[in-house]
C-alpha cells in the first residue's frame, strides 16, 4: 500500500518537475524515461521470467525501424507508426520466443545474443533499407489528438507523451504480474519443474513473458527513434543490449520500478563523469556491476525494499 | 580466376580457423571447468595485441611477444579471479558469473584504451615472404600462425593427458566434489584453469597482431563467434570446439567472397544457430 502511495507521488513529481527545468535536463529526462521502458523490457523477461535474454538490442532496433521507415516512405501519423510497432514487434517476438522456448541457461543466452548479432550484420549490410551505420533520418509529424494537433519536437510535448505512455505500459505490466497468469510466470521463474508439475503449460507462459518483454522493448526503441529522429544499424549492436542489463541489475532485478530507477541514476552518473572523464565511465561502470552483483544482487530498490521490511517487522 | 579466388578465401578460413580455436578453447575450458561464459575474452584477446605491439616496438622483435603477452595476460587474470571471480563461482547462477565478467571486460577494454589509445596501429609483418598459389600470392605468415595455433592445442591436449595438473582439471571438471574428496585442490584447479584459458585467449592476441589492424576493441567480435563455438561444440568438448571453429571460419571465408563481407559475418552466425538449433547438446559427445 505505502509501495503504491510512493508511486503515485512519483508520477505526480515526474508531472510537475519539468516545468521547473531547462531544456537539456528535459531532453535527459525523456532519455531516462526512454531507456527505463527498455530495461522494463529486460526485466520482465529476466526478473520475472527467469530467462538472460543478452539479445534485448533485436526489439530495441527492431522497434526503432518498424516506427521510422513506415514514417520516412508512407508518411504516416504517429499513432499509426505506433500502432504498426506494436503489432509486427508482438507478431516477431511470438514467433521468436516460440522457437527458442525449448532452451535454457547457456543455450539461452547464446542463441538470443548470436540472433541480435545476426539481426546486426543485416543492418549493416542492407545500406538502402537500413541506412547502415550513416542511419536514416526522419521528419518526426506531429502528435495528433483528434481536436488538436501539436508540433512533437516541443520538448513539453514530447515529455508528456514519453510520460504517459511509459507510465501506462509500466502499470499494465504491474497489474499484469498481479494477476493469476502474471503469478504463474513468477512460479515458472522459481521453479521451472514444480510449477509443470503443478499443471501449469510452462512453456506457454514463458512465451507470452517473452512477447510482452519484446513488445515493451520495442515500444521503448521506437520511442527513442521518435525522440531523436534519427536510427542507424547501431541501435542493434550489443552495447544497447549491455545497456539494459547494468541498468535493470543496478536499479533493482525483479522489481518492475528499478529499472526506471537504474537509468535514472546512471544517466545522471554518466553525465556527472562525461564532463570531467569520459574515458573513466565504463571503468567505472564495469566495478559498479561487479559490486552490486557481489554485494547487493537485489539492486537499489531491492535493497531498499528489505531495508523497509525488516524496520516494519 | 573466381576458383582461385575462393580457394584462396576457404585457406583463409582454415587459417582463421585454426586461431578461432585456440582463442575458443581457453573459454571452453573454463566454461567446462567453473561453469562461467567469460565475456571479458575479447577483451584478453585486445589485450594480448596490444602488449605483442608495444614488444614489436619497443623491444624491436615481435618474437617476444608469443613469451610476453601470456605472461602479462597470466598476471592479468590472476589478479581479476582473486578479486571477484573467486567469491562467485560454485553454486551461483549463470547470471551472476556473466554479469562479473562484462564488469571484467568494460573494465579491461577501457582501460586498455586509456593506456594504448583508441587510433588503430599496425605492426610490420615478421615474415614478410610470400608464396605462390596458382596466379595468385599468399603470405608466409598467415601459414606460421596456423601450424603455431595447432601447436598450442596440441600442446595443450599433451597437458591435459599427461600431467598431474591435467589430470586434476579433467577430474574436477567431471566432478568436482569427488575431486575434492579425492585430494585434488580444487580451488587452486579453478584458479589454473582460468589464468590458463585467458593465457589462450592473449596467445591468439598476439598471434593474430601482425595480420590486422590492432584496437583496443578488437576482442568484441571475436568474442561472438568464440562464445557461439563454444555452444555449439558441446558441454567443454575439445574436438567439437576445432570442428566448430573451422566451419564458421569456412563458411564466413565462402560467403565473403560471394557476398559482402560484413553479410557473410551475419550469414556463418546464421548457419551456427542453425546447427544449434538442429544439436542443442552439441556436435561432439566427447
Amino acid at each position: 500500500m505505502k509501495y503504491r502511495l510512493l508511486l503515485i507521488g512519483i508520477f505526480l513529481l515526474l508531472i510537475v518537475v519539468p516545468n521547473f527545468l531547462t531544456s537539456f535536463y528535459k531532453q535527459l529526462l525523456i532519455e531516462i524515461l526512454i531507456f527505463g521502458l527498455f530495461s522494463l523490457g529486460f526485466d520482465i523477461i529476466f526478473g520475472f521470467t527467469g530467462l538472460l535474454n543478452f539479445g534485448t538490442s533485436v526489439f530495441f532496433g527492431l522497434g526503432g525501424y518498424l516506427a521510422l521507415l513506415p514514417i520516412l516512405h508512407w508518411n504516416v501519423g504517429l499513432w499509426i507508426a505506433l500502432l504498426i510497432t506494436i503489432v509486427i514487434c508482438s507478431l516477431f517476438s511470438f514467433v521468436y520466443g516460440l522457437s527458442i522456448s525449448r532452451f535454457k541457461s547457456h543455450y539461452f543466452v547464446a542463441f538470443t545474443i548470436v540472433v541480435s548479432m545476426i539481426f546486426f550484420y543485416i543492418a549493416m549490410a542492407k545500406r538502402p533499407l537500413t541506412g547502415s551505420d550513416e542511419g536514416l533520418t526522419i521528419k518526426v509529424p506531429p502528435l495528433d489528438l483528434g481536436f488538436v494537433s501539436l508540433r512533437f519536437s516541443h520538448p513539453m510535448v514530447k515529455y508528456y507523451f514519453v510520460l504517459g505512455v511509459c507510465s501506462l505500459v509500466f502499470f499494465l505490466v504491474w497489474k499484469f504480474f498481479h494477476t493469476p497468469y502474471g503469478k504463474a510466470i513468477i512460479a515458472v521463474r522459481e521453479n521451472e519443474e514444480r510449477a509443470r508439475l503443478l499443471g501449469y503449460n510452462t512453456r506457454n507462459l514463458k512465451v507470452i513473458s517473452f512477447t510482452l518483454s519484446g513488445v515493451v522493448s520495442g515500444l521503448a526503441g521506437a520511442l527513442y527513434v521518435l525522440h531523436l529522429g534519427f536510427s542507424s544499424a547501431h541501435s542493434f549492436f550489443w552495447l544497447w543490449t549491455a545497456r539494459s542489463v547494468w541498468w535493470t541489475i543496478i536499479g533493482g532485478v525483479g522489481t518492475l520500478f528499478g529499472a526506471f530507477v537504474g537509468p535514472g541514476v546512471l544517466v545522471f552518473f554518466e553525465d556527472l563523469i562525461s564532463t570531467w572523464n569520459p574515458d573513466l565511465y565504463l571503468i567505472i561502470m564495469g566495478i559498479i556491476m561487479i559490486l552490486v552483483i557481489i554485494l547487493a544482487p537485489q539492486g537499489i530498490v531491492g535493497s531498499i525494499q528489505t531495508v523497509l521490511t525488516k524496520r516494519g517487522k | 580466376m573466381m576458383a582461385s579466388t575462393i580457394a584462396l578465401s576457404l585457406i583463409n578460413g582454415v587459417v582463421w580457423g585454426c586461431i578461432l580455436s585456440m582463442v575458443s578453447l581457453g573459454l571452453t575450458l573454463i566454461y567446462g571447468q567453473l561453469n562461467i561464459i567469460n565475456i571479458a575474452h575479447g577483451a584478453m584477446y585486445a589485450i594480448g595485441a596490444v602488449v605483442a605491439f608495444y614488444v614489436a616496438t619497443f623491444l624491436g622483435s615481435w618474437g617476444y611477444s608469443l613469451l610476453i603477452s601470456p605472461l602479462v595476460m597470466a598476471v592479468i587474470s590472476v589478479v581479476i579471479y582473486v578479486s571477484s571471480l573467486r567469491f562467485r563461482v560454485v553454486g551461483y547462477p549463470l547470471s551472476v558469473t556473466l554479469i562479473i565478467s562484462y564488469g571484467v571486460m568494460f573494465i579491461l577494454e577501457q582501460l586498455t584504451l586509456l593506456i594504448f589509445g583508441g587510433a588503430p596501429r599496425y605492426i610490420p609483418n615478421p615474415l614478410p615472404y610470400q608464396i605462390g598459389f596458382f596466379d595468385k600470392t599468399y603470405p608466409v605468415y598467415r601459414i606460421f600462425a596456423a601450424l603455431f595455433s595447432l601447436a598450442t592445442i596440441g600442446a595443450l591436449l599433451g597437458f591435459l593427458g599427461k600431467t598431474k595438473m591435467g589430470l586434476w582439471i579433467r577430474a574436477t571438471s567431471q566432478d568436482n566434489d569427488t575431486a575434492s574428496a579425492m585430494g585434488v585442490p580444487v580451488p587452486t584447479v579453478y584458479m589454473f584453469t582460468f589464468v590458463l584459458g585467458s593465457v589462450l585467449a592473449a596467445l591468439g592476441g598476439a598471434l593474430v597482431s601482425p595480420m590486422t589492424s590492432i584496437t583496443h576493441h578488437m576482442g568484441a567480435e571475436i568474442i561472438i563467434d568464440a562464445f557461439i563455438v563454444v555452444i555449439v561444440a558441446g558441454f567443454g568438448s575439445i574436438p567439437g570446439t576445432i570442428v566448430a571453429a573451422l566451419i564458421l571460419s569456412l563458411t564466413c571465408g565462402f560467403f565473403s567472397v560471394v557476398t559482402s563481407p560484413v553479410l557473410a559475418k551475419g550469414i556463418s552466425l546464421g548457419v551456427m544457430i542453425a546447427i544449434l538449433y538442429w544439436r542443442p547438446e552439441g556436435i561432439m559427445r566427447y
